[in-house]
């Protein structure tokens, strides 16, 4: 497995434990988005690398995850990342939480 | 009209077979060739010459070894013909083992040895570990049995197996090590044959790909817009560098208004992806573009009708897609951005073109924005894609963000080709001696400066 799943009270956080995300890591994230609760954390602290294939899968997720009234956000991502997502616009489906909001939204 | 139509023969035998895919005509030879030229001087010469030393049944057992050898090798181009190459190979491997074992009879346990080699050729056609071992514990259960045989034999005298007792005659060893020697030059001679075969396919193979990848390469390449492009102030450089031979990166010009001397649309694109997959891609995706980028001139509205064909005709992968359009007498350029990179103005600053947007290919509602930027004579945009700033050094760090913008900021006097160069030549010291990893495209647009 290359993810982590934890259920807290009010949100499911999904730490990604490979250091790079591809089609296939995406693949795994996707089929559990049957266990995410209305809001889940995407934990990317390990993530050095996303390929294209990575951000396709993963912008495929949070639409159909929106789709389905699931919130998703995302934690400790690297500022190359960062701005990555804001390029795809992947920021506008899955907000980037700061350190401070993703302690106080899950109590970390 | 009944012309008589000339009969064709009907295949038969092993030429059926060979079409109905079961038999390669190589193999077949090969097999044979090798097979018997081993199985040959072991299991019909030499026992002739044992016979006339005076070895009768050491002889025998040669000749039976032979005739067990050649009944194996037919059973196989038989089974050939029922099972596939890989369960073709294990028989062999496992039947010579069978004879190698029974041989060791005559020659004693040393003989079994040489069954490694049956259990190396066993393993390496399936490259299992677990078949290394079901098959050395079958190995270590029969030289046990061989062994217990052997100690009854010696040990109670009546059931002395009578090959045995010619291993103190003189002259026994050379006759052994003459039958050790062409029973091991059979299963390595067979190992080594299906090895050489398979490096030979494995080049031809690798000949062909390699040399319809060089066409699929010119293909590409021969599509691209041209590397560099002149109107009366305004000047464009580019280039294209797959990291296989082919890519998913493009990058097309659209004439202004259909006047094929001014410049107009600008296009840069990044299919997801490597190779020939995202080469099939960008090809569709480049059609679809061209298409619809010369029905209308608004990026935004562009990009939309896109979107909306990728989605019908390629469900599959994400292409990130900028298209600026500019208006060369006005000094304008409009453009809407599909996930690219954002654009880089250099305007005596250096400035991003900051506008975000889902990739095409992701979301059918997707609405693209656009924005309008005056580029004045002297400025100068840079589109590039994400091979760029995601090049990677052996260490693993990426190009990035940053250096590229502290790059470009010191490029203002550069011309298009000179931009071009200094981003071109940054990324390959940052890389160094670390294989490419991606498609890495840079268009450089430039308003040239009035010359007084």
């Amino acid at each position: 497995m290359s993810i982590k799943m934890e259920q807290g009270q009010q949100y499911t956080i999904i730490r990604i434990l490979n250091d790079s995300i591809d089609a296939l890591s995406a693949k795994e994230i996707e089929q559990s988005s049957g266990q995410m609760q209305q809001s889940t954390v995407l934990d990317f602290e390990r993530v050095l690398f996303i390929n294209s294939a990575g951000i396709s899968a993963l912008l495929k997720l949070v639409i159909e995850a929106r789709k389905h009234g699931k919130q998703l956000y995302a934690a400790n991502l690297t500022a190359h990342h960062r701005k990555v997502f804001e390029m795809v616009d992947l920021t506008r489906y899955m907000p980037l939480l700061t350190e401070e909001e993703y302690r106080a939204k899950t109590g970390r | 009209m009944s012309a008589e139509q000339p009969q064709l023969e009907q295949p038969t035998g092993i030429v059926q077979q060979i079409q109905r895919g079961k038999v390669s005509p190589n193999d077949e030879t090969s097999i044979l060739q090798v097979r018997l030229m081993i199985i040959v001087p072991l299991g019909f010469v030499l026992p002739l010459i044992l016979l006339l030393l005076g070895y009768p049944a050491v002889a025998l057992a040669a000749f039976l070894a032979g005739v067990a050898l050649l009944l194996i090798t037919y059973s196989g181009v038989a089974l050939r013909q029922r099972m596939d190459t890989y369960r073709v190979w294990t028989f062999y491997a496992l039947a010579d083992a069978v004879v190698i074992w029974l041989m060791s009879f005559v020659l004693g346990t040393y003989f079994n040895v040489f069954l490694i080699i049956a259990i190396v050729e066993v393993a390496r056609i399936y490259r299992q570990a677990r078949l290394v071992v079901i098959t050395g514990l079958l190995v270590a259960a029969a030289v046990a049995l061989e062994g217990l045989l052997a100690g009854l034999a010696n040990a109670g005298g009546t059931m002395r197996l009578p090959l045995i007792a010619y291993a103190e005659q003189p002259g026994f060893a050379a006759a052994a090590y003459a039958l050790t020697a062409a029973c091991v030059g059979l299963s390595l001679s067979t190992f080594i044959d299906r090895y050489t075969r398979e490096i030979i396919s494995y080049e031809r193979v690798q000949q062909t790909n390699a040399a319809e990848m060089h066409v699929a390469h010119e293909i590409q390449s021969s599509l691209m817009s041209p590397r560099e492009l002149q109107t009366s102030n305004w000047q464009i450089a580019a280039i294209s560098i797959p990291a296989r031979d082919v890519g998913g990166d493009f990058y097309e010009y659209i004439p202004y208004f259909g006047d094929v001397n001014s410049v107009g649309g600008i296009a840069i694109g990044d299919v997801s992806g490597k190779g020939i997959p995202a080469a099939l891609q960008m090809a569709v995706v480049r059609t679809i573009f061209r298409i619809e980028a010369r029905r209308r001139i608004l990026p935004a509205e562009t990009l939309n009708r896109v979107n909306q064909s990728l989605l019908t005709e390629m469900p599959l992968g994400m292409v990130t897609l900028l298209y600026a359009f500019v208006e060369p007498k006005e000094g304008v350029m409009h453009f809407a951005n599909a996930g690219h990179n954002y654009p880089i103005l250099l305007n005596g600053t250096v400035r991003e073109l900051k506008l975000a947007g889902l990739p095409l290919g992701i979301y059918d509602e997707t609405e693209y924005e656009e924005q309008s930027v005056p580029i004045l004579p002297g400025n100068t945009v840079i589109f590039y894609t994400d091979g760029v700033v995601e090049a990677q050094n052996k260490l693993g760090e990426i190009y990035g963000f940053p250096r590229l913008l502290e790059l470009v900021g010191t490029l203002h006097d550069h011309d298009p080709k000179g931009v071009l160069h200094e981003i071109m030549d940054a990324v390959r010291v940052f890389v160094g001696e670390a294989e490419q990893t991606d498609d890495i495209t840079v268009v450089v647009l430039q308003h040239s400066q009035v010359k007084q």
